[in-house]
């Protein structure tokens, strides 16, 4: 699915990602963990093909094909998904228009049916349902005036909708409550299957109570310093990251 | 020899205006409007409130040579909201009651300024007289030069039952000159919702309109100015809104740029506790222009006012916004707010926004502020992560940026039409400049 080799990328001129390896396979689970500072969020948004991230050396290959000359609509397109740390407010765009443009756009891309007004009203509303979002969030701007726990949930609603082949959550749980937290997790568990992967950028172990992760992996000074299987979270969350400065 | 000279505004003004034909009860107000106008000064651009707005499109166009003929153009369907209301429809300043569904209802005095019963005569006078033409030289010359109106009074404790609907459409195939009139009376705990519409078809028509509107005490407006006409035409408007004791005015004013476009807004708090909010949008793309002259005279105490307008500037186009608040001695306890957004799609495009305070006591609260600037990257990355194109993602937001006003206009069936209209507009005149 995803395979991304020696990876450097700078921001503002200052390197943040210092030959990231990483490997993930059709319908696996990675967590991305780290101290503040190690390159998470850089990754994501290198990932998604933010302006202003520069890749100084190495490949991302996604299904085969370098991403990297594609710009962030056409990697959406191919079935990349990013789910905001900080989803962006945009008044006087409802919810709807944004959402019925956004999977016009992306299932006509993967040559999908592009649904009719009164099957996308449905879907919709059925994804709001699955996130506990009330439907009158679909008429509201987006991400307008919502709660932090809002905004994540109408992150997983999207996802629920647009169905991608890769779902990146950047730090999707922090600032959430349990029940939010179990909604994104039941967002994430549900569109496991085999042909689809997930990169999950945490910072706690605690969502990986929810979400079984098929690899932990541990993202320090820009690279991935250890790789494990789901007890390695749980290694962290006891020991905290020190440790594994000292041994690396 | 013979020398070819260029007819002064002033000149073709004063020329126009002894063509007139009017009511004999307005023979006075007539008089005086054509003497002060003789003494006007036609703005030059040295004159502070013209700095920005050439009335060189006014004089090349040669609109001002002669009184549009009484016109029966036919307004085209799509360019009115459906709304469920009243229509009247001036056509060259002219009543036109083939296009109008004329109110049927108790509540409401309508008339044709040239049909205006005696007994409403004095009380129109006086509305008439709310502009200083000594300001406004147009003000001058519509009121020099107008042939027809409408006047409208919604009487006391009365709520007309619908909107009423105001259009003043401009047609013909020479260029010319229209007046427009508009007076409305709205009395003592009455309200009312109107839509006032400029529509205009011709490349060289011009539009001067002068609109007064008293809403006494306890009573309440919402008023829609809706000016989304062609990019040809020219066009200079005075707006003078008197707010009594406790009343209210929610004002809208909605506007693409022309060849000239300009509005002089006045506002007065004279009475005691009256509130008024103003939100206005413009969209001025390639080859327009929109300057907004805004006034809040607060003369007395415990006045609110807030004020919200944003624009979108595309093109080589320009826009110009100046937000005056006027805070009077004896205004104590008076609340104002004002906010200018502006967005610049291209490097040429150019806004002019100049908020303006004055304040003479210390009792107050007041705030504004303007910005001008590009779209927000953050937002446009977000819609791009989720497949939609960089050049549609610029589009909803610049949509978003001024739907985020328009849809809070509360006039049902209204909204939607400034939506469709301003899609309209980004679609064909905006002068998007080309994606980096």
């Amino acid at each position: 699915m995803l395979e991304i080799r020696n990876l450097h990328a700078t921001v503002q001129g200052k390197q943040i990602l210092n030959g990231l390896d990483l490997s993930v396979g059709d319908g696996e689970v990675h967590a991305i963990m780290g101290p503040n500072g190690s390159g998470k969020s850089t990754l994501s948004a290198v990932l998604a093909g933010r302006d202003g991230y520069e890749v100084t050396a190495g490949e991302i290959l996604f299904r085969g094909e370098d991403i990297l000359p594609l710009a962030p609509e056409e990697r959406a397109r191919k079935g990349i998904f990013l789910a905001f740390q900080y989803p962006v407010e945009i008044p006087g765009v409802s919810n709807l228009e944004f959402l019925k443009a956004s999977l016009e756009q992306v299932r006509k891309a993967q040559g999908k049916e592009v649904w009719d007004a009164v099957t996308f009203m449905k879907k919709a509303r059925e994804a709001s349902a699955r996130v506990n979002l009330d439907a009158a969030f679909l008429k509201r701007g987006v991400n307008e005036g919502f709660s932090g726990g809002e905004k994540k949930r109408n992150e997983i609603l999207q996802m629920l909708l647009l169905e991608p082949a890769l779902g990146i959550l950047d730090e999707t749980d922090s600032g959430l409550d349990i029940d939010a937290l179990q909604v994104v997790a039941q967002g994430v568990n549900s569109l496991r299957d085999a042909g689809r992967s997930f990169v999950l950028v945490t910072h706690y172990q605690r969502l990986l109570d929810h979400i079984v992760p098929d690899f932990v992996h541990v993202l320090a000074g820009g690279r991935i310093v250890r790789s494990g299987g789901k007890e390695l979270a749980l290694e962290l969350e006891e020991k905290g990251y020190g440790w594994l400065k000292d041994a690396s | 020899m013979s020398t070819t000279t260029t007819p002064t505004l002033h000149a073709l003004a004063i020329d126009l205006a002894a063509r007139a034909t009017w009511p004999v009860w307005l023979a006075g107000f007539r008089a005086r409007a054509r003497r002060s106008l003789a003494d006007t000064t036609f703005p030059q651009r040295k004159s502070e409130s013209w700095k920005y707005s050439s009335l060189a499109a006014l004089e090349s166009a040669g609109s001002l040579t002669r009184a549009a003929q009484v016109g029966s153009g036919a307004i085209p369907a799509d360019a009115l909201p459906a709304l469920d209301g009243w229509r009247i429809v001036f056509v060259n300043g002219r009543l036109d009651a083939t296009q109008s569904v004329l109110p049927d209802d108790g509540s409401l005095d309508v008339h044709s300024l040239v049909d205006l019963p005696e007994s409403l005569q004095p009380r129109a006078s006086e509305l008439l007289a709310l502009d200083d033409p000594a300001k406004l030289p147009f003000a001058a010359l519509n009121a020099a030069a107008f042939s027809d109106g409408l006047f409208l009074r919604v009487r006391r404790g009365q709520a007309a039952a619908r909107p009423v609907h105001v259009v003043f459409h401009s047609a013909g195939t020479q260029p010319a000159a229209v007046q427009a009139r508009l007076v409305v009376d709205i009395e003592p705990q009455a309200s009312l919702t109107l839509i006032e519409q400029y529509t205009g078809v011709d490349a060289r028509l011009f539009t001067n309109a002068s609109t007064a509107i008293a809403v006494a005490r306890e009573a309440r407006l919402t008023l829609a100015r809706v000016q989304f006409d062609g990019g040809d035409n020219c066009f200079v408007g005075s707006l003078r809104v008197q707010l009594g004791e406790h009343s209210r005015c929610d004002g809208y004013l909605l506007m693409t740029g022309s060849r000239l476009k300009r509005n002089d807004i006045t506002c007065d708090i004279a009475g005691a506790g009256a509130e008024l909010t103003l939100k206005g949008v413009y969209l001025v793309g390639q080859g327009e222009h929109a300057d907004n002259q805004v006034c809040i005279e607060h003369a007395v105490a415990h006045g609110s006012s807030e004020q919200q307008f944003r624009g979108i500037v595309g093109g080589d186009g320009r826009g110009v916004f100046n937000g005056r608040i006027h805070i009077h001695p004896g205004a104590r306890q008076t609340s104002a707010e004002l906010v200018n957004n502006n967005l610049l799609l291209s490097a040429d495009a150019e806004i002019d926004t100049k908020p303006e305070l004055e304040i003479y006591n210390d009792d107050v609260k007041c705030s504004h502020g303007a910005t001008v600037g590009q779209l927000n990257e953050a937002g446009v990355f977000y819609l791009q992560s989720r497949g939609i194109a960089r050049a549609d993602a610029e589009l909803m937001l610049s949509l978003g940026f001024v739907n985020a006003l328009i849809g809070q206009v509360p006039v049902a069936g209204l909204p939607e039409w400034l939506r469709g209209e301003s899609e309209r507009w980004f679609a064909g005149r905006s002068g998007r400049g080309a994606c980096p």
